[in-house]
């Protein structure tokens, strides 16, 4: 017979996880050159701006500011809209598909071999670990272009055969959770069928965009066939409602996004609309429930939260929900929190002061409301930079604020059910559908719940994961239209008569 | 008996609206006498007259709601292949019935061959359009096409029969539930219609035929949040009700789907935009 | 009465269940890991404490093996203040061969593979006799084989009773418990024969013998480090973790030690609980120690064969 007793530890039974594994800096360093101002890259080149209405983007990790920005405005638009005008029809339209696609594969080249030093800026101006941008933006972006250089001399076999032709000139809007990924989205298939574009970034993180521009330049994309246009919401309106624009593509809230459909109603304008979610990650008591915990951590923490599919309400089957909590918290402690620059850091800064505020008011609303409020780390916060803990909230219901409205931060909301259909009616109770994750070892259990959801986008024991190949986006309020994919080509592309 | 001098009084049918597979009068009573804009035909009697067409109110459209909304889990469940035989059942319905519509032959005949068209992508379109997306990581990763929900319609009234047709296979036959609104003045196409779709065995609520004022009917329809999805001829409406019903999409994102008109069945790409593309990751 | 196990434990291991794909992706991130400067050194003198200086050949000899037990004590005589590995692991032949150059109170543990090592293939009563002979002539902890033939067949049950008569005949010697996961095919295995080693009162659970590919792998010790959680949280038993063969860079070393650090905490963090059944890893340790201490990368000249 064994004896056991002389083994046992003499504490309870816990793992002392926090700063178990200390770890020294360790700094990606690679030069990048900020300049002190960016004004807009129209036609080729970059044009100072106006002084007035001039702001900061600001490094998130220090709350000091990297660079001055310009706002476009109606004039400098009307520009940028007149050079990609001027760009489609004396050049990028009459240029054969197989030339347009080389251009794609330059800059997906140059994206490429740049990629370190995209990456760094990224994490500058985002905030997000510099894990993330290196191993996940960075070469998602290349891969992205990549993918689409190859579309665009094949367009008729993505629309079933029949013959296509380009929109004209792309409106694209887009958010600061992933600036370069979602200028990658906007712009490759936008080129690669044949558009010319003009974006606007996020004006809290326009760095990268600027770069791109470095890019644009080397590749010797011809001038107007992508401008760059700076600014927020008065900028971005501009770009909106100007008559030369024909297919508006945003990536945003769905409060923006309705402004912006309204701001088109009565015009003959397309639209693409990637908007909000409030992801559901059910896991079944058959799950392979370590591996659920790295999906749950994966599908909120990932981005600090700041991703409009994040898994943001955790369905755990009732039968195993205080076990799971407990291995969700167990992995919530190790995640280390601080310098997104360092290589270790494993969730970064939030983007901004604003953003910070508002996670932290979701977080009073749902005290208010009744939710036990659980937060962990491996280390402390820094004492400078938009930080927040890793939160989870647990003895919240369906009908709670936090669990309806999408609150865009690394706060998790721990729901449970009893059986598969009810998870599946709970999943789908939300105004949103754009994404959800189900967790399950019993492959036909996987496959009923994944289709039963309504969502455009579900992960079977995976969550956050993308790939230029694979079609994203939503269902009512998360938007229309979708990005990735053959289905990527289809909102930038009309059919026309032989 | 009728006697040899005497004229046989006809005994006139009144249109009532089709909702969830039941011929019913307006919750709100009213019945409109309509003079029926009828191209000379050869179906048509020698005798055109007025018509008695139940009119269509927001709350009939509320209660039509109910009622596809809850059909269109069941219909989208249904094999490609039994959505499929139902539409073609639908043609030979047509067909049988071209007596019953009050126009011309060719028209009917138009019609039937649409719908026959468009059955056949039942279970078909799904192989063309979905995907198996060839990802960087082991995933199984593939993108299907699942029905956008419930739609309201409206084709162009020029279109006639062919349009009302198009539209209705169009959408069921991508697992949708589908209201056709139809102006007062097609009343008797639209009864035609309903009467071949009471028996061609397509569920009850699939297809509503709602005779209406189309504008009107469209502002209630603007307003119903549960509503997925409007389809629209450019020349159904007229531009401030498009734009109107823009606006109001935009509160939910409602998807819209303008097309030109009849002419040409819907193409593939069309049919898409009555679907939502969802993609599946499956760990492997 | 010896320790039994029931239907329902044997029902509760085969149940246990592993997504491969979320396995990997997790290994992925720690092997992103960047350990750097102090971190680096401090990690790197640990897992120099931790290796279990190992050879199993054919050909070992008397001489061969007092070699290894010199550089177990001091892996590189001009830095003295280098920690001892923690064990050597060798044949039952060499036990007394070893115990004579370590003497009575080494730092070193004397380890040593029984039970027909590797293979397992001999009826129990022999392995029972083979280990209680080795325990005699002085080894400090036992390295045992499970009968894998028995557990693919889904004899569940004579797995168990074998390690728990194995680990009777152990008496005061440590039990290391191989799972030689390289034959098992399956994550899902290894979870289950973890949590069975570990039920049979294994004080260590062991990847790979090292004479079969794949040895041990982050992925593999990722799941046995869970299964070793699961155990410590449901008895408040703590269990040991010794991956062995094919690790032989101090940078794959490091990433063990971060997994571990992560899944089971501070408290493992000590040779007392974690261990790496390797030779050339040593070498590796000490030429990334002597990079940070000098400046200067080291040619393999620099160290003692093994």
């Amino acid at each position: 017979m064994n004896d056991v007793s002389t083994k046992q530890d003499p504490r309870a039974r816990e793992l002392a996880l926090a700063g178990a594994l200390e770890l020294s800096p360790s700094i990606e360093k690679h030069p990048v050159e900020i300049r002190p101002r960016y004004g807009h890259f129209i036609a080729g080149r970059w044009v100072e701006g106006r002084d007035e209405g001039v702001f900061e983007t600001v490094n998130p990790a220090t709350a000091k500011p990297l660079a001055q920005i310009a706002a476009a405005d109606e004039a400098e638009v009307d520009a940028a809209v007149a050079a990609a005008r001027k760009a489609y029809d004396e050049v990028w339209s009459k240029l054969s598909g197989l030339e347009r696609g080389k251009y794609l594969f330059r800059i997906a080249r140059r994206l490429q071999e740049r990629a370190r030093e995209f990456a760094t800026l990224e994490t500058t101006d985002n905030g997000k670990p510099i894990r993330e941008t290196r191993d996940v933006d960075i070469p998602l972006v290349a891969a992205h272009f990549f993918y689409y250089a190859g579309w665009a001399d094949k367009l008729e076999h993505a629309a079933a055969g029949r013959k296509v032709a380009p929109l004209g000139v792309a409106g694209q809007i887009i958010p600061w959770n992933f600036p370069l990924l979602m200028l990658a989205w906007k712009i490759a298939p936008a080129l690669a069928t044949g558009n010319t574009v003009v974006l606007k970034p996020a004006e809290t993180t326009p760095l990268t965009a600027a770069l791109f521009c470095d890019v644009l330049q080397e590749v010797g994309l011809p001038p107007g066939v992508v401008n760059i246009v700076n600014g927020a919401g008065e900028t971005g309106a501009a770009l909106v409602n100007h008559p030369g624009i024909d297919k508006i593509a945003f990536t945003g809230s769905t409060e923006v996004g309705r402004i912006i459909m309204r701001s088109i109603a009565g015009t003959k304008k397309k639209a693409t609309m990637e908007l909000g979610g409030k992801g559901a990650n059910i896991v079944f008591a058959d799950a392979a429930l370590d591996q659920a915990v790295e999906g749950c951590v994966d599908g909120i923490f990932f981005n600090q939260g700041h991703v409009c599919c994040a898994g943001s309400r955790l369905l755990v089957e009732e039968s195993i929900a205080e076990d799971f909590v407990a291995r969700l918290r167990r992995r919530v402690s190790t995640l280390r929190i601080g310098d997104p620059l360092d290589k270790n850091t494993d969730v970064g800064a939030i983007n901004s002061k604003d953003q910070h505020g508002m996670i932290d008011r979701y977080l009073d609303i749902a005290a208010q409301e009744g939710a036990k409020v659980w937060q962990g780390a491996a280390c402390e916060l820094p004492s400078t930079g938009y930080y927040h803990l890793p939160t989870i909230l647990t003895g919240v219901q369906q009908t709670d604020t936090v669990v309806r409205e999408e609150i865009f931060g690394p706060v998790l909301s721990v729901l449970t059910f009893r059986t598969p259909a009810e998870a599946i009616k709970k999943a789908n109770d939300t105004e949103y559908g754009l994404a959800c994750g189900v967790w399950s070892e019993k492959t036909s259990k996987l496959f009923r719940t994944a289709h039963a959801l309504n969502c455009g986008v579900v992960w079977a024991n995976g969550y956050n994961l993308f790939d230029p190949s694979s079609p994203f986006g939503g269902v009512r309020h998360s938007g229309f239209g979708r990005e990735g994919g053959i289905a990527g080509l289809w909102p930038y592309m009309q059919e026309v008569a032989r | 008996m009728i006697g040899p001098s005497q004229t046989r009084i006809l005994v006139e049918k009144t249109i009532k609206l089709y909702v969830g597979g039941k011929f019913i009068r307006s919750e709100s009573g009213r019945v409109d006498r309509i003079t029926p804009t009828r191209p000379p035909t050869d179906n048509a009697g020698a005798d055109p007259r007025d018509i008695y067409v139940c009119r269509a109110s927001r709350k009939d459209f509320r209660d039509a709601m109910e009622l596809a909304r809850k059909a269109q889990a069941g219909w989208a469940g249904r094999s490609g292949y039994n959505r499929g035989q139902i539409l073609y059942r639908l043609a030979e319905m047509l067909e049988d019935r071209a007596e019953a519509f009050p126009v011309a032959r060719e028209q009917v005949h138009a019609a039937v061959d649409r719908v026959v068209h468009h059955a056949g992508w039942s279970d078909k379109i799904s192989s063309l359009l979905s995907s198996l997306n060839p990802v960087a990581t082991a995933h199984v990763n593939y993108s299907m096409l699942r029905p956008v929900g419930v739609v309201v319609a409206l084709p162009d009234p020029a279109d006639g029969l062919l349009g009302m047709v198009e539209a209705l296979s169009a959408a069921t036959v991508m697992g949708n539930t589908v209201h056709l609104f139809v102006p007062l003045e097609s009343g008797e196409l639209a009864a035609a219609l309903s009467e071949a779709l009471a028996t061609c065995d397509m569920p009850g609520g699939v297809v509503n035929v709602l005779t209406t004022d189309v504008t009107g009917l469209l502002e209630w329809a603007n307003h119903h949040d549960d509503l997925d999805a409007i389809y629209l001829a450019a020349a159904a409406i007229d531009d401030d009700a498009l734009k109107a019903t823009q606006l109001e999409a935009a509160r939910v994102m409602r998807r819209l789907i303008l097309v030109d008109g009849a002419a040409q069945p819907a193409s593939a790409l069309t049919l898409q935009r009555l679907a939502e593309v969802k993609t599946v990751w499956m760990s492997s | 009465m010896p320790l039994q196990c029931t239907e329902s434990d044997i029902r509760r291991w085969r149940a246990a269940s592993v997504d491969d794909m979320s396995v990997a992706a997790r290994v992925a991130r720690v092997r992103k890991r960047s350990i750097k400067t102090e971190s680096k050194v401090r990690l790197l003198r640990l897992a120099l404490s931790m290796v279990d200086l190992t050879t199993l050949e054919g050909a070992d000899s008397p001489e061969r093996v007092r070699g290894l037990c010199h550089k177990a004590l001091r892996p590189h005589p001009p830095m003295p203040e280098l920690p001892s590995c923690a064990a050597v692991c060798v044949y039952p032949t060499m036990v007394a061969t070893a115990r004579a150059v370590l003497g009575a109170d080494s730092p070193v543990k004397l380890a040593a593979v029984a039970t027909a090592f590797p293979s397992g293939q001999l009826p129990l009563a022999l392995k029972v006799q083979e280990v209680r002979e080795t325990v005699a002539a002085g080894a400090d902890e036992i390295d045992m084989v499970i009968n894998r033939g028995a557990f693919l067949s889904g004899d569940y049950a004579r797995v168990f009773d074998e390690i728990v008569a194995i680990k009777d005949a152990c008496g005061p010697a440590h039990l290391k418990v191989i799972l030689e996961t390289g034959e098992l095919g399956t994550l899902d295995n290894v979870a289950a024969a973890s949590r069975l080693a570990m039920a049979a009162g294994g004080d260590f659970i062991k990847t790979s013998t090292g004479k079969i590919q794949p040895a041990a792998t982050l992925e593999v010790a990722l799941v046995m480090f869970e299964a070793i959680r699961e155990h410590f949280l449901e008895t408040g038993v703590r269990v040991g973790m010794k991956p062995a063969g094919g690790i032989r860079s101090a940078k794959l070393a490091l990433h063990y030690l971060a997994l571990l650090a992560e899944t089971l905490g501070a408290d493992w963090m000590t040779n007392e609980w974690f261990r790496f059944g390797a030779s050339s890893l040593v070498n590796d340790l000490l030429r990334q120690l002597l990079w940070r201490d000098e400046g200067y990368y080291q040619s393999p000249r620099r160290f003692s064969v093994d």
